[in-house]
């Protein structure tokens, strides 16, 4: 199946992915509801790309409590269907590398503005791969059980929770969720 | 009245430092319909609000941050903003722009503009969270170098993600080419308005935006924004800019004589290998880094790791650093230069103003211009980079004589100490010329005296006849005027790329994308493509020729502007050094910058009066500008424009001839 993969040691933190991403799917530029995100220290120039790498153990769908709310599609990409979504955000708090993001204005659900999305690999083709200029991030057809995947998500888990304890110590973070 | 076009944040902010008082405004349509946007909607609120009479550092400046409608736009390089002021550095009209985040995340929140006005009694910053702004007191930033501030800043709002534009004690303490530091770590350095921000009281602007920007064209946009993208990544020139950033010239204009050294004496400096950009990847690049959207990256992280400077950390060395802190003042030492770029960034101050004065009291000690007591045992001679370290701390917080001095910057050094010290002072309209030499390149040269800003090479940004690559010339003029105006040494048809470049700058400029990338280092976007790009934005009916008169409108403005404070074609002149003494360098040697061929070429592609070098009525009435030209008539013809000329403060460029004392 195809998945994402992310070098984050070529990431420049251009946010080009954000852009493009929040424009494809929003119709407007906004790295608030970019499905990729790019977790930054600055200071470190230490850039962390992170979306969705259908890791292996998806631990978002067993957090879901709505029936339906979010399913493996046909490419065998994990996706949100954000209608039935009710922003309770368990599947955020469940992924550990902040691959799904939860935008919260007022209200619930996406017409009360507080829902969960996630990347949904644009069908294939994903737009942030084309606009990333560094090749931080790649769209692979890997055929395998996840374990590659997995591992990926392991390796970026590690790098995201160095960053934002960072940050929390500098008290540069809210609370671990929001960077 | 609503505001009616997409692409823009749709509203202004005006804040009244003196009362305290914030107020928000929907943007109006005559601006940006006019203006566009940044630089140009930054020039008719400065024409409109800001006096002749006002000074400086006083009240009556206002400050104005702006972005344009392609600012974080998915258009490559849009991270821009604009900082519009009447300069303290030169007396006359003054911008400067940087990259970095900043832009984008105001335009988020929702805002194109800030005015401020005013003066604030005690130091404050303005506090933006989308639709909550606030006026804070900065009285525990007040002292700090930016990089603390923003840290701080970040510490106090626990948001990593929070973006400022600050002043260091440089700005606080009113040197007059003090810089605006944005995150992260990008400087609008020119003209000096970190002290109209010093002078208010403003330690800075933090910004959260998380409302996003909506486009008219979403679909089209993208469309056009990716194969710009993907145009940039396959241009010929793409893969240098990206390793190396600016830093990549210093190997490159050393052979054309274009690599100003030792005050401007040489255009080459013996032992550039230790500077340049190749050493400075090879031996102290940590990573690359990018501004907002911009598949270049000329950003990089740089880092010395051991020796005198061992810790310094630095991003953005740019070529004009590397020179006006280097060969300029014959610094071969890169970890000390590093160390110079690091504390001119924190503190605010202009690398290029900071080196440039700095040289110019190196080669007053040299001729034994200073008195012994005035320089406190500094040892003025060339390339004694403890001094530069020195001296650029003593000029940011005015300590003793020398500091107090140059903190004024050169020309104004020269007019108070008098003493011929004006030869040595290398400038344009008061602001020290950048790392150009327009003996090696003429373009350059009409550059730095034509620009609105004084001495300056990114108004109208001749980069084709650089280094003479044809390509780029002829996708952007065809080949008519080849070979000509890709030799950097040729006068023919430079009055015209200037005069293009000008416009075409200050539309890019308002439009919140990068001069760096596509649209003038590489030549991929130009009038159409930008044309195109804010139409889909904005919704506006937007074509070349309506653009095109967009940018000769604003530039024009500027002109008036400056004319209102008594500058005329007079003050169109560079020092001697460029039109009277040969380059000894390179390929440039025997060379003299050919003003006077160029200039006349260049006041007729304007349409402006050879005689005063002011845009004549007809000019003025075709731009739309009728009010402008009467008012600028009357004070001219009033003789207050020639009372305000005298009262600028700097010395005149020394211009006759003169033989070399070496």
């Amino acid at each position: 199946m195809k998945r994402l993969v992310i070098y984050p040691e070529l990431c420049s933190g251009c946010s080009a992915c954000e852009v493009f991403c929040s424009l494809h799917h929003e119709g407007k530029v906004n790295p608030e509801l970019s499905r990729i995100h790019v977790i930054k220290d600055e200071a470190h120039a230490a850039f962390l790309p992170v979306v969705c790498v259908s890791c292996k153990n998806k631990a978002c769908l067993a957090a879901c409590p709505e029936q339906g709310a979010i399913y493996i599609n046909h490419l065998g990409m994990t996706v949100i269907e954000e209608t039935l979504c009710t922003g309770c955000s368990k599947c955020a708090q469940a992924c550990e590398i902040h691959a799904i993001r939860f935008f919260k204005q007022s209200g619930r659900g996406k017409w009360g503005k507080a829902f969960c999305f996630k990347c949904d690999l644009c069908a294939g083709d994903p737009i942030c791969v084309k606009a990333c200029p560094q090749g931080a991030l790649a769209v692979k057809d890997i055929a395998d059980d996840g374990e590659a995947a997995q591992n990926l998500y392991e390796q970026l888990r590690q790098e995201c929770t160095r960053i934002i304890e960072w940050l929390d110590e500098r008290s540069l973070v809210k609370n671990r969720r929001a960077v | 009245m609503t505001f009616v076009y997409k692409g823009y944040g749709g509203s202004y902010l005006r804040v009244n430092l003196t009362t305290r008082q914030i107020n928000k405004f929907p943007l109006a349509n005559e601006w940006v319909e006019n203006f566009l946007g940044g630089n140009g909607i930054g020039t008719k609120i400065l024409w409109d609000e800001v006096p002749e009479i006002a000074s400086p550092l006083g009240p009556d400046n206002k400050l104005i941050i702006a972005t344009g409608p392609l600012c974080g736009s998915p258009m490559p390089n849009s991270g821009r903003v604009e900082f519009i002021a009447k300069s303290p550095l030169t007396g006359i009209y003054g911008d400067a722009n940087a990259g970095g985040q900043f832009g984008p995340e105001l335009k988020s929140a929702g805002y194109d503009v800030i005015i401020f006005e005013g003066q604030s009694d005690e130091p404050v910053y303005l506090d933006i969270h989308d639709d909550d702004v606030a006026l804070r007191s900065a009285e525990e930033l007040w002292g700090l170098g930016t990089f603390e501030a923003e840290a701080r800043l970040q510490a106090i709002h626990k948001d990593s993600r929070l973006k400022t534009a600050l002043i260091g004690p440089a700005g606080e303490n009113l040197v007059r080419f003090a810089g605006i530091q944005v995150s992260y770590r990008r400087s609008a350095a020119r003209c000096g308005l970190g002290a109209v921000m010093g002078s208010k009281k403003l330690k800075g602007v933090a910004v959260r935006g998380t409302k996003g920007i909506a486009f008219s064209c979403p679909q089209e946009l993208e469309e056009l924004s990716l194969e710009m993208h993907k145009k940039l990544r396959q241009n010929e020139f793409f893969a240098g800019i990206h390793q190396f950033g600016t830093s990549g010239l210093v190997a490159l204009m050393q052979p054309i004589g274009r690599f100003p050294t030792q005050n401007f004496r040489l255009g080459h400096f013996e032992g550039f290998e230790a500077i340049s950009g190749e050493v400075l990847r090879e031996e102290h690049l940590v990573k690359d880094i990018a501004c907002f959207n911009c598949p270049l990256g000329c950003d990089k992280m740089y880092s010395v790791i051991s020796g005198e400077f061992a810790g310094c950390r630095i991003s953005s060395v740019e070529y004009e650093t590397l020179n006006a802190l280097g060969a300029r003042v014959c610094n071969r030492n890169l970890p000390a230069l590093l160390k110079a770029n690091e504390i001119c960034d924190d503190l605010g101050l202009d690398t290029i103003s900071a080196g440039n004065t700095i040289a110019f009291a190196m080669e007053l000690a040299d001729f034994g211009i200073w008195n012994a007591n005035e320089l406190n045992g500094l040892d003025l001679s060339w390339g004694n980079y403890h001094s530069i370290l020195q001296l650029l701390h003593d000029m940011a917080y005015r300590q003793g004589f020398l500091g107090d001095l140059l903190a004024d910057g050169a020309a104004r050094a020269a007019k108070w100490l008098g003493r011929n010290a004006d030869r040595y002072a290398m400038h344009v309209k008061g602001q020290d010329i950048p790392a150009q030499d327009g003996r090696a390149q003429q373009s350059m040269g009409l550059a730095h005296v034509t620009s609105s800003r004084g001495a300056d090479h990114l108004k109208a940004f001749p980069t084709i006849d650089e280094t003479g690559y044809p390509s780029e010339a002829v996708r952007r003029y065809g080949d008519q005027y080849l070979p000509e105006l890709v030799d950097p040494l040729a006068t023919k048809y430079k009055a015209m790329l200037v005069k293009d470049g000008e416009d075409f700058g200050a539309v890019v400029d308002s439009s919140g994308n990068c001069k760096s990338g596509g649209t003038f280092v590489m030549a991929e976007i130009y009038w159409q493509e930008q044309a195109d790009a804010i139409a889909a934005a904005t919704g506006m009916l937007m074509t070349s020729r309506n653009l095109r008169c967009i940018g000769e409108r604003i530039y024009n403005l500027q002109r008036c502007y400056n004319a209102i404070h008594g500058i005329t074609s007079a003050d169109d002149v560079l020092p001697w050094r460029f039109t009277q003494a040969p380059s000894p360098s390179g390929n440039a040697r025997g060379s003299v910058c050919r003003l006077d061929l160029m200039l006349p070429d260049y006041y007729a592609a304007r349409g402006w009066n050879p005689e005063d070098g002011l845009p004549t009525q007809a000019t003025l009435q075709r731009l739309g500008l009728d009010q402008a030209w009467k008012y600028m008539q009357q004070i001219i013809n009033s003789g207050k424009a020639k009372i305000i000329r005298s009262q600028l403060g700097w010395a005149e460029p020394y211009t006759k001839k003169m033989v070399e004392q070496e």
